[in-house]
C-alpha cells in the first residue's frame, strides 16, 4: 500500500518545475540528529518500506496547514518567511510564528529545519499537541514512521478524539507495513469527523480493500454517504466493489441511489440496466436500456462524446440481443 | 453547536426567563446589544434558497432571519450560530424561497433587537430556474485581496469601474445589474486567513455595500491554501464560505461533496468551479474524486452554455507564472481540460497570474507552450464583432471539441509584468496561444444571451481592452464565417451583376439540392439564406425574410408577400415588386429530392461589396428553419470575379 497519498506524477524533464506543494519521496540528509535517528531506525526494520508521498496534507485535521505556496522562488514565501521574522523579533517569546516556520520548513521538505523549530515552539510554551503532531508529520516525511507512531500514540493517550493524531498513527502503520491496524484507525479517524471530504472517505474507503476488509469499506462508504449525501465519487468504487463480490442487488441500490439524483445520466442508467439483468430482471432492464440510449438520442449526433458514442453502440447491442424482447430505438 | 460562555451566559439567562413566563428578548434586556461584527453576506444563491451569513459581538439566541417578498418581511428563519475567531458569533440561515427570479427584502435580528433595517440594501434576488433562457451578466474578479505594503487600493478602482461601467456608479445599483459574481481565489492577501479576510475583504464598506445585495461564490486561490486544506476541507476558507456540496442549489448535474469543487446552474448557464491547489496536485489519489465528479457532472448536464472557473490557468505566462513550469497549472491541462474539452465546455476563466490574457477559441492544447499547433487553433480570430468576427460553435448546448476560450484574469487588485522577478526558469514573451495579453488591472464581464456569449475585460479606468463573443448553435441567416459540418451535394449559382449605377445591379442566387420542408406557412414565413465568403470572411448575403403575415404586409396591399397554396405542397413563394428587404423582388422555395432555392434582388440596397472579391470565395446556403446547410464546391473554372462586372460563381 502506498505511504499517504499516491505518489505524485513523475515530473517532465524540465528543470524549472517545480510544485508549490511537493510531496516526492526524497530522503534528506540533514542535521546528523535526524540523520542519526533515521539510521538506527533503518536498521530497526528489516523491510523496505514503501515510498510514496507526504500525508502533511492529511494532518491538517490537527493543524489546519496545508502546502504553501512555498517554492523559493515565489515572493509570497519570502513574504511569509519575512513577516514570521518580522513577528518573532517583535516577540521572540511568542511560539505561533514557529509554529508557522515549522510548517513552512515542513512544505519545503527540509524536515532537520521543521523537526528543530517544533522543538524550539515547544520550548517557548507552544501548544504541546500541535507541536507533537506537527513532528510526527516531519518523522512520517523523512521516512521515520516509528518515530511519528510513538508521537501520535502519545498523543491520542491524552485525547483519543485527535483526528490528526490519529490519522498519523494509520499513516505510520501502513509505513510500518500494518495495514489492517492502519485501515483500522483511519476508519476511527472517519468516525469523528462530522462532515468528512469525499476525498477523505475514499482514502479511508481504499485503506479497507487494501487491507482486505471489503465488508469494511462498504460501511466506510455507506458512513461517508451518511455525512456527506450521495456523491458520485463514493458510490462508483463502491459499485464497483458490490459487484466484485457478486453483490448485483447492493450494487443496484447504490445506483438507484445515484439516478435519482441525476435522473438523465445515460451511463448510470445503462449501468442499472446491466444490474437488472444479472438479477434476471430482464424487462427493466430493457427499459432502463431504453431509457439510456433515449438520453443519448436527445443530443445530437454531433454533441455526443466518444464516450457516449461508444455508449450508444453498447446500448444498441444490448437492446437487439435475443435476451431483449423489443428492439431498441 | 460549539457555545462559548457567552453564548451559554445567554442562552441560560433565556431558558431562565422562559420558565419564568418571559420572553428571550426581555431576559437580554440585561444584556449588551450586539454589534454586526461582519456582514451580512450572501451564500448559496438558488431558485428557492439563500444563505444569509453575519457575525456578531454577542447573541441573544436564537438569532434569525426575516424575510419577505416585500419590505414588510413576513417570513421567519433561525440561524445556526457559532462561535468565530473574532471573539463573537458566526450566523447561518438558509432560507426557503417561494419564488425563483424574484426579489427578497431582509432583516438580520436575534431574539433581543433587530440588527438591519429593512429596504433596498437589504435585498437580493433569487436566481432563475435552471434552463431559463434570459440575458445573464456575470462578474468575475479575481486575486483582488488588498495587500497592505504591497498592493494599493487599486482593487476598489477596479471595482468601481464595473460599478460606473453596468449601473450608476453605486453598490446597489451594479448588484442590481449583476447576476453572478465570481472570485477567483486569492481574495485576501498574503494569508487569506480569517483575520487578514475580516481586514481587507469584510471591513471595507464599498464591498459590504455589494455583498449584502449579490451572492458571491468563489473559487479556492493558493493563498487561501495558505491555512486551509482543500482535500481535508478545513481551515478558514471552508468555515467563511459556503458552496454547494448536494445539489442544494438546483442543477442539472451532480452533487460533489464537497466545497472545494462544486456545480450550479443560473438560468441557460451551467458552472463548474474546481480546485487547482490540493485536489490536483493528488489527481492520481485521494484528489481524483474531483475528476471523477467533473466527468460525471458534464455528463448529466444539459445546459446552453458550460462555464468553468478556477484559480491556476492552464495557459500563462503572466507574472511570475508560467503553466509550462508550476506543476499545479502543468495538471490542470493535462488532466482537467481534456475533460472539459470533450464535454464542450465554453469558457474558463481563471486568475493566479496578475494580468489579463486570453486565448482564440481552441481545443486540445495539452503540451507545453511551444508544442501549439495550428490544428489547436479551432479560430485564431480575436473573436471580436467589430474586429474578425465572433467564434462560432455548432451546437448550442453541449459539443465535443467544438473549442473553448480560456480566460486569465488575475489582475483586480495587481499587475505585473513576468519579467520583474527574472531567473525563474520562465520563458519570455506573451503566451504563444492567446489572443491577447495585457498588462492592466481590471476585472472580465461575461454576459449571455440565449446563444450568445460576449466577454468583456474591463479596466480600472473604465475601458474595455478586449472583447470577443461566442455564438453558438445553428446559424439564423449567414454567420460571420463559414460554417462547419454543412453537405456538400447539390447544385449552386450565385450571380452579382455590379453596374456603374448601383440602381441597375442585380443579384441572382440558386441552390437545387434534397431540401427538408420545414412546414414552412404564412404566419412563419421562410428563414433561408445565401451566403457569399471572401477569404474567410462574409461578403454578401441574400436571406429570405422570416417572420409572416404580421411582419411582411405591405402598407398597400395589406398582404402576406409569401404565397403557400396548399395544393401544392413543398412549394413557397415570395414577390416584393418595392423591393423593401434590402433589394429582394422574389423568392422560391421548393422542398424534396429535388429542392431548389432561388432568389433575385436589385438596386442599390442589394449591399454589394467591393469587387473582385478576395479569394477563396465559398458559397453556403442555410436553412435556419431545418437546421440545414450546404455548401458546394465551387467550380474554380468557372469563376468570374470582376472588378466591374462582379461575380459570378458555379459549382456542384
Amino acid at each position: 500500500m502506498k505511504r499517504g497519498f499516491a505518489a505524485p506524477p513523475t515530473q517532465p524533464d524540465n528543470p524549472g518545475h517545480r510544485r508549490e506543494c511537493n510531496r516526492p519521496n526524497r530522503l534528506r540528509i540533514g542535521h546528523v540528529s535526524i540523520q542519526d535517528q533515521r539510521i538506527q531506525e533503518k536498521r530497526g526494520l528489516d523491510r523496505r518500506r514503501p515510498g510514496a508521498g507526504l500525508a502533511g496534507c492529511l494532518a491538517a485535521f490537527a493543524l489546519l496547514a496545508t502546502c504553501s505556496s512555498g517554492a523559493n522562488a515565489n515572493p509570497s514565501f519570502e513574504e511569509k518567511e519575512k513577516a514570521i521574522s518580522e513577528a518573532l523579533a517583535k516577540n521572540p517569546n511568542d511560539p505561533a510564528p514557529l509554529i508557522d516556520r515549522a510548517q513552512l520548513h515542513h512544505d519545503n521538505e527540509n524536515w532537520d529545519a521543521a523537526a528543530a523549530t517544533y522543538f524550539l515552539a515547544k520550548e517557548k510554551g507552544a501548544d504541546r499537541t500541535r507541536t507533537n503532531v506537527g513532528l510526527a508529520q516531519v518523522f512520517l516525511g523523512a521516512e521515520m514512521p516509528l518515530a511519528a507512531q510513538t508521537l501520535a500514540k502519545a498523543e491520542l493517550e491524552r485525547d483519543d478524539t485527535n483526528v490528526g493524531a490519529r490519522v498519523i498513527l494509520a499513516e505510520s502503520l501502513a509505513a510500518l507495513g500494518d495495514h489492517a491496524s492502519a485501515a483500522a484507525e483511519l476508519k476511527k479517524s472517519l468516525a469523528l469527523v462530522a462532515s468528512p471530504s469525499p476525498e477523505f472517505v475514499l482514502r479511508v474507503f481504499h485503506a479497507q480493500i487494501t487491507a482486505n476488509q471489503t465488508d469494511s469499506a462498504l460501511e466506510v462508504a455507506d458512513a461517508g454517504t451518511t455525512k456527506i449525501g450521495v456523491v458520485a465519487s463514493i458510490q462508483l468504487p463502491a459499485i464497483a466493489l458490490e459487484r466484485k463480490l457478486g453483490r448485483p442487488q447492493a450494487a443496484l441500490s447504490r445506483i438507484e441511489r445515484l439516478v435519482a439524483q441525476a435522473p438523465r445520466h445515460p451511463g448510470w442508467l445503462a449501468e442499472r440496466g446491466d444490474l437488472l439483468m444479472e438479477l434476471g430482471r430482464s424487462d427493466e432492464a430493457m427499459e432502463s436500456y431504453r431509457r439510456a440510449l433515449a438520453m443519448i438520442h436527445e443530443r445530437p449526433t454531433g454533441r455526443r462524446t466518444d464516450a457516449l458514442v461508444n455508449l450508444q453502440h453498447q446500448l444498441q447491442t444490448k437492446l437487439e440481443t435475443p435476451t431483449g424482447k423489443e428492439k431498441g430505438s | 453547536m460549539i457555545t462559548t460562555p457567552k453564548l451559554r451566559r445567554h442562552l441560560l439567562r433565556c431558558s431562565t426567563a422562559l420558565v419564568a413566563g418571559l420572553t428571550c428578548a426581555s431576559a437580554a434586556l440585561a444584556g449588551p446589544a450586539p454589534l454586526i461584527t461582519r456582514g451580512p453576506y450572501l451564500q448559496m444563491p438558488g431558485p428557492n434558497t439563500m444563505t444569509v451569513v453575519w457575525h456578531t459581538d454577542v447573541v441573544t439566541a436564537p438569532a434569525s432571519v426575516i424575510f419577505g417578498e416585500t419590505v414588510g418581511l413576513g417570513s421567519i428563519q433561525n440561524a445556526i450560530s457559532t462561535a468565530d475567531l473574532l471573539g463573537g458569533f458566526r450566523h447561518s440561515a438558509t432560507l426557503s424561497l417561494a419564488a425563483p427570479n424574484t426579489t427578497y427584502f431582509y432583516q438580520v435580528a436575534d431574539a433581543a433587537t433587530t440588527l438591519t433595517t429593512p429596504g433596498v440594501d437589504y435585498s437580493f434576488n433569487t436566481s432563475p430556474l435552471p434552463g431559463t433562457r434570459q440575458p445573464i451578466r456575470i462578474w468575475t474578479f479575481g486575486d483582488s485581496g488588498y495587500w497592505p505594503g504591497h498592493f494599493g487600493t487599486e482593487y476598489m478602482d477596479t471595482r468601481q469601474a464595473y460599478y460606473d461601467h453596468v449601473a450608476d456608479g453605486t453598490a446597489n445599483g451594479a448588484a442590481d445589474a449583476t447576476d453572478v459574481m465570481m472570485y477567483l481565489g486569492d481574495n485576501a492577501y498574503t494569508l487569506g486567513n480569517d483575520a487578514t479576510y475580516q481586514s481587507v475583504f469584510f471591513s471595507p464598506p464599498e464591498l459590504q455595500a455589494f455583498h449584502q445585495r449579490q451572492p458571491f461564490l468563489s473559487a479556492v486561490g493558493n493563498h487561501e491554501g495558505f491555512v486551509s486544506n482543500t482535500l481535508a476541507e478545513t481551515g478558514d476558507y471552508f468555515t467563511m464560505f459556503e458552496f454547494p456540496t448536494a445539489n442544494e442549489l438546483g442543477t442539472n448535474g451532480v452533487a460533489s461533496g464537497s466545497e472545494a469543487y462544486y456545480s450550479f446552474d443560473y438560468g441557460n448557464i451551467h458552472f463548474v468551479v474546481l480546485d487547482s491547489e490540493e485536489n490536483i496536485e493528488d489527481f492520481a489519489g485521494a484528489g481524483a474524486a474531483m475528476l471523477t465528479w467533473l466527468e460525471n457532472d458534464l455528463l448529466a448536464t444539459t445546459s446552453d452554455w458550460i462555464i468553468a472557473a478556477w484559480h491556476r490557468p492552464p495557459y500563462s505566462r503572466g507574472f511570475v507564472h508560467d503553466s509550462d513550469v508550476e506543476q499545479n497549472e502543468i495538471d490542470m491541462r493535462e488532466q482537467v481540460v481534456p475533460i472539459i474539452e470533450d464535454y464542450g465546455v465554453d469558457l474558463v476563466i481563471s486568475g493566479h497570474a496578475h494580468t489579463y490574457e486570453r486565448t482564440p477559441l481552441i481545443d486540445n492544447h495539452i503540451g507545453l507552450a511551444n508544442t501549439l499547433s495550428a490544428s489547436s487553433l479551432l479560430d485564431a480570430g480575436d473573436g471580436d464583432p467589430a474586429g474578425d468576427g465572433p467564434y462560432h460553435k455548432a451546437s448550442l448546448g453541449q459539443g465535443p471539441h467544438e473549442g473553448t476560450v480560456y480566460i486569465v484574469n488575475g489582475a483586480a487588485a495587481d499587475v505585473r509584468s513576468f519579467d520583474e522577478f527574472p531567473g525563474l526558469g520562465m520563458s519570455a514573451g506573451p503566451h504563444p496561444v492567446m489572443n491577447k495579453s495585457l498588462i492592466s488591472l481590471g476585472t472580465s464581464i461575461i454576459e449571455v444571451d440565449g446563444d450568445v456569449l460576449t466577454g468583456s475585460f474591463l479596466d480600472d479606468t473604465g475601458a474595455v481592452l478586449d472583447t470577443f463573443q461566442i455564438s453558438k448553435g445553428f446559424p439564423n441567416g449567414c454567420p460571420a464565417t463559414p460554417h462547419s459540418s454543412c453537405a456538400t451535394v447539390g447544385k449552386m449559382s450565385v450571380a452579382l451583376k455590379n453596374k456603374d449605377d448601383n440602381e441597375k445591379d442585380k443579384a441572382k442566387v440558386k441552390l437545387k439540392t434534397n431540401m427538408a420542408d420545414s412546414g414552412w406557412d404564412l404566419s412563419a414565413g421562410a428563414s433561408v439564406s445565401a451566403c457569399v465568403y471572401a477569404d474567410g470572411v462574409l461578403a454578401f448575403s441574400q436571406s429570405a425574410p422570416n417572420g409572416g403575415l404580421a411582419t411582411y404586409t405591405t402598407a398597400d396591399l395589406d398582404t402576406s408577400l409569401w404565397e403557400f397554396d396548399s395544393s401544392k405542397p413543398g412549394k413557397y413563394s415570395f414577390k416584393d415588386k418595392g423591393q423593401t428587404f434590402l433589394g429582394l423582388k422574389s423568392v422560391k422555395i421548393k422542398t424534396g429530392e429535388k429542392g431548389s432555392y432561388a432568389t433575385s434582388a436589385g438596386g442599390a440596397a442589394t449591399a454589394f461589396p467591393a469587387f473582385p472579391l478576395q479569394t477563396p470565395i465559398v458559397v453556403q446556403f442555410f436553412n435556419s428553419d431545418a437546421e440545414e446547410c450546404w455548401d458546394i464546391p465551387v467550380d474554380e473554372s468557372k469563376i468570374k470575379n470582376d472588378a466591374e462586372k462582379g461575380l459570378g460563381v458555379k459549382g456542384g
